[in-house]
């Protein structure tokens, strides 16, 4: 255990989003938060230990070991256990920008705080009783959420949004548990009429609630950690001119050999405040060449996890393969083909299968760029009226698979009637224990590593 | 060892064969392993206790099996994890024999004298003071007071000191345990009034035979080369029990005398058990209901023994009672042979204990039974066992005995006890049990074995036999799995709910039906059991983070305000146990796991 993980020592942090901004915040908490405060505004008749919680005064920050003056600044004074981490803290606001906030951050570290690991301020904040495993886990989400969206989600999650709904789930399950144990210690001969039919209806509708809340999974992943988009199709196709205009900058080699694209190379960009996780493969062609062996390989992988493959043609050239068969080996559902070089003569007909969207694009021209952009956003399901449905975690959702599939095995035994209700039981405690988890209401020794292993706690 | 009942009895029997100079002191010599409730021994999960307690070298199980008269198999068609077997016993054959076991053990003497106050030094018990001996000192006490602390003995509005059964109440003793800082809490329980047989009108009711083959507790009873004397063949004459009920009549006039009830005419404050109701309690809860059961059970064999109207326990004035039960199809003509009553008892709070059920406040000072909060024989003679046990090896130098959740039903019954604690009496059932699966009634004298050995009570031929089962049973797992039968493994063809050993082709014919039975369930259940078993490896391991001496609640200023004072109440020995205590919640949890491997507050 990496013991600076929980020493009280004073730590500090800019608490504000990078960037242009009208003032800044560093955030100074722990035991002698306040005293470093002092050693900022030297001669003040009231130094900000002194001062009572819950006010502010205006002062002249001054760097503690050079004696130049840093900023004017307006400190707040927060005392234990009323704060956000429960420690005493210090807020000093001072001017906004990156520059006038790192040199205020610098003068309070030469002042003795020590600058916070990731997620410290909220790991404390847990440690003191200052919020709940769910809105830690969430927090945790805001600070490595990628978007501005997925900020929303977790501060949804905070508001208890999911959380409301996985406790009626929690609660629901539980009582059909109690019912099938109560049965199970009354020895009173046969079982109330119609009573494992009722149990196993009233589990079926949670079911289908928890499979809404899987469902949104795939928002959700789509928001926290980008889609996948694959740009797939055979050599020479135009994925790397694609990605590039895409993109907007030149970042895959461009030429016209077929196979010049060996290995995958990823990009991020945004979209409709969708982050993608662009991915320009090798063509996909038999070779005998190794290298671009193993990129077709790595292609083929790339294909097998990705959100959305856009499968590339070329418009100006004769096929020299089938579509439809093509886009049989590629997973249902998740496959967008792509016509390119339309700024070219189009080379006979072209066969695309009815049932997949198609468009028809030009790299040099930029022609169906912007449609193609609008069209990739759609097909991901992500809209601006998705803004701000519960979007679950991995670890939620993985709970959640759990229960679902503990359920399904309930129903299952209880379909088994007297023989099955041991069995029965058994199950719906593994699936209320899953939703118990998930809302902090079961505890394992590995709930929390899950959640806290994305901070420094643990190894 | 202050008291005779059924805890007291299995403390005094195991501390003495183990070796101990152990001193059982009772106010009434002749009250000692009685019955003063229902003539049965067993029923849902109790039966798991009863038979855990066999394998571990307890008393309880043999006994029943002599002295029954009537064997069932409950939940017979809900699997082996639910299975459970009850005996109706004589109830004097009960309480004559285990007493011949008492006088015959060696190493223990018995005395008869009330105990009036626990002799204390510096937080260590040193002995007892009794009312007519004067100071009896000891290396530690067991005390098993059941329900004489302060016993209040309600018929209506009558209210008299005692402890049921027309044994005498122990007031003294309760005030000598508050003085050393005990709190004491006021518990219920109730039973039913009594009936000459030959009054009742059989022919008016249902007859529950009981079962052959009679399904026994005992291991011993099984050995067929081991022969006990009883009062009778084992499971010979097996006689039945009778099912009446309740109707409209009997209800309107329980309603009709509501304020004459001492439960519902305020004189009791204790609270009662939720799960073995009296009929009041069931008359004004289950409004709906227009009937509810009543089991004639007999108390013993002879034509004009009293018989149990189980159902029927009440605290209705003396004549109420009798309009009441007579109103009951069968009991028009029934005479009364003792009236029913309710009794209020003090109890400690067992979160004051240790899994050992020693005292946290008071060293070598043990506790079991009733005492503890709990209802039940089987519940008492269990903490009795274990608390014997553990007084033993404490005296003898030796590792405390404890038993987890996931060893037994005796170890989930003693953790709810002490990390829970209890504010109506305490009754097991199975689904107390996280590991329903893994703790069978059928598979206790295996998952014992080890804890059997070390305490070195259960009878050698007994202990032989069960390794020798073990063996055989993995022996013969073994074979199995390189066995086909028409292509099919031989495992897989078993796993089918229908398919019995005895249709295998290549089967043994030489194993003993219960090997034979311990392969079926394991095969049937193997992807259960195996869930349930990497399950308490999990929970074992948790049980295994030990809450460190240096951890002060009062300093952990993160952990909210009722959490800290229900940990400092409980005291618990590790993570798990921590985990489980009502009001502590997972973070808090959370936040102690972490301080505790930071290594300091």
């Amino acid at each position: 255990m990496d013991e600076k993980c929980y020493s009280t020592h004073v730590i500090a942090a800019i608490a504000t989003a990078a960037g242009p901004a009208g003032v800044s915040i560093v955030r100074v908490s722990g035991d002698g938060a306040l005293e470093v405060g002092d050693r900022l505004v030297p001669g003040l008749r009231c130094p900000p230990s002194q001062r009572a919680a819950g006010t502010f005064f205006h002062a002249r920050v001054i760097h503690p070991v050079t004696g130049t003056v840093i900023d004017d600044a307006v400190f707040l004074i927060y005392r234990a256990p009323h704060s956000y981490t429960g420690e005493d803290t210090l807020e000093i606001q001072g001017h906004g920008g990156a520059l006038p906030s790192r040199r205020l951050l610098e003068a309070v570290l030469a002042a003795g705080a020590r600058l916070a690991e990731p997620g410290e301020f909220t790991r404390r904040a847990f440690l003191n009783g200052r919020m709940d495993l769910t809105q830690a886990e969430a927090v945790c989400d805001l600070i490595q959420s990628r978007t501005e969206r997925a900020a929303h989600v977790a501060r949804a999650q905070l508001d208890g949004a999911l959380g409301g709904r996985v406790a009626a789930l929690y609660e629901a399950v539980t009582a059909v548990c109690a019912e099938v144990e109560h049965l199970l210690d009354f020895d009173e001969g046969e079982l109330p009429p119609l009573f494992t039919e009722r149990a196993s209806e009233r589990l079926a509708a949670c079911m289908t609630e928890m499979e809404q809340l899987v469902a949104s999974w795939r928002e959700g992943h789509l928001v926290r950690e980008g889609a996948l988009v694959v740009l797939a199709g055979r050599p020479n196709a135009g994925k790397s001119s694609l990605m590039n205009a895409l993109l907007g900058i030149r970042r895959a080699i461009v030429h016209d050999l077929p196979g010049t694209t060996r290995d995958a190379i990823e990009e991020s960009l945004v979209l409709y405040g969708v982050p993608l996780r662009l991915v320009d493969t090798a063509g996909l062609r038999d070779t005998q060449d190794g290298v671009e062996r193993e990129g077709v390989e790595r292609a083929r992988a790339m294909i097998r996890q990705a959100d959305l493959i856009l499968y590339l043609v070329d418009g100006s050239v004769p096929q020299s393969e089938k579509l439809a068969e093509v886009c049989a080996t590629l997973p249902t559902g998740r496959v967008m083909v792509v016509v390119t070089k339309c700024d070219l003569p189009t080379s006979g007909t072209l066969e695309i299968p009815s049932e997949l969207a198609y468009m028809r694009v030009s790299a040099k021209s930029g022609e169906g760029l912007e449609a193609l952009k609008r069209m990739v956003a759609e097909t991901l399901g992500v809209t601006e009226e998705t803004y701000g449905q519960p979007i679950v975690s991995l670890r939620h959702v993985n709970e959640l698979r759990t229960a679902l599939e503990q359920s399904r095995e309930a129903r299952a035994a209880l379909d088994a009637g007297e023989s099955g209700l041991v069995l029965a039981a058994g199950h719906l405690r593994g699936a209320a224990e899953a939703l118990g988890r998930m809302i902090g209401r079961v505890y394992t020794e590995d709930l929390l590593d899950a959640i806290f292993s994305r901070f420094c706690v643990g190894k | 060892m202050v008291g005779g009942g059924h805890a007291g009895v299995e403390a005094a029997l195991v501390a003495a064969r183990m070796g101990c100079r152990t001193l059982l002191i009772t106010g009434q010599q002749s009250a000692i392993a009685k019955m003063p409730c229902n003539p049965s021994i067993g029923g849902l999960a109790k039966s798991h206790l009863v038979v855990e307690l066999d394998a571990l070298g307890g008393e309880m199980g043999i006994n029943a099996d002599l002295c029954g008269f009537q064997f069932k198999t409950l939940n017979a068609s809900r699997g082996p994890a639910v299975r459970a077997t009850r005996v109706q016993c004589d109830k004097r054959q009960y309480t004559r024999r285990m007493q011949q076991v008492i006088a015959a053990a060696p190493n223990l003497t018995v005395l008869e004298d009330e105990v009036t106050a626990i002799v204390i030094d510096q937080g260590v018990v040193h002995g007892v003071e009794c009312a007519d001996h004067g100071t009896v000192s000891a290396l530690t006490v067991i005390l098993t007071t059941g329900t004489a602390l302060r016993g209040r003995i309600h018929i209506g509005e009558e209210v008299t000191a005692g402890s049921g059964d027309d044994r005498p109440a122990a007031d003294a003793l309760a005030i000598s345990l508050q003085n050393a800082g005990f709190e004491l809490i006021r518990l219920k329980t109730g039973t039913p009034p009594r009936l000459l047989a030959t009054s009742i009108a059989w022919e008016k009711t249902l007859i529950q035979p009981g079962e052959e083959p009679p399904p026994f507790f005992s291991i011993q009873t099984k050995c067929s080369t081991w022969n006990i004397p009883g009062p009778w063949k084992p499971g010979s004459d097996q006689i039945p029990c009778w099912l009446t009920h309740t109707n409209e009549q009997t209800h309107a006039i329980i309603r009709d005398n509501l304020s004459r009830s001492s439960l519902y005419g305020g004189s009791i404050t204790g609270t009662g058990v939720r799960y073995c109701p009296s009929i009041e309690d069931k008359v004004v809860k289950f409004t709906e209901a227009m009937r509810h059961h009543v089991f004639l059970e007999p108390e013993g064999r002879e034509p004009d023994a009293m018989i149990y109207p189980a159902g029927l326990s009440n605290s209705l004035p003396r004549d109420v009672q009798r309009d009441m039960v007579r109103s009951v199809a069968g009991l028009e003509e029934a005479e009364f042979l003792a009236d029913g009553y309710a009794i209020e008892y003090d109890s400690v709070d067992a979160r004051e204990l240790r899994h050992t059920l020693e005292s946290l406040r008071i060293r070598h000072l043990y506790l079991a039974g009733q005492v503890n909060g709990t209802t039940g024989y089987e519940e008492a003679a269990a903490q009795g066992f274990m608390a014997g046990a553990n007084a033993a090896l404490q005296v003898q130098g030796r590792e405390p005995f404890t038993l987890s959740r996931q060893d037994a039903y005796i170890g989930v019954l003693i953790d709810d006890l002490v990390t829970k604690g209890t504010n109506e009496p305490y009754r097991m059932f199975t689904s107390r049990a996280e590991r329903r699966l893994i703790l069978r009634q059928d598979n206790a004298r295996y998952r014992l074995i080890e804890q059997a050995e070390r305490l070195g009570v259960a009878p050698l031929v007994c202990r032989a036999q069960t390794r020798d089962y073990a063996r055989q049973i993995e022996e013969e797992l073994e074979r199995l799995r390189h066995v086909r039968q028409e292509g099919v493994p031989a495992l897989t063809l078993l796993a089918r709910p229908e398919m019995r050993y005895d249709l295998l082709h290549e089967r043994r014919e030489d194993l003993p039906d219960a090997v034979i039975d311990q392969i079926e369930t394991r095969i049937k259940y193997q992807g259960y059991i195996a869930q349930e078993e990497r399950a308490a490896a999990r929970a074992k391991d948790e049980e295994a983070v030990v809450i460190p001496d240096w951890l002060d609640y009062h300093a952990v200023t993160s952990l909210r305000f009722e959490s800290r004072e229900k940990l400092m109440r409980v005291r618990p020995e590790n993570l798990g146990q921590a985990s489980r205590i009502p009001g502590v919640n997972p973070a808090d949890i959370a936040v102690l796991s972490l301080i505790i491997k930071r290594g300091h507050l």
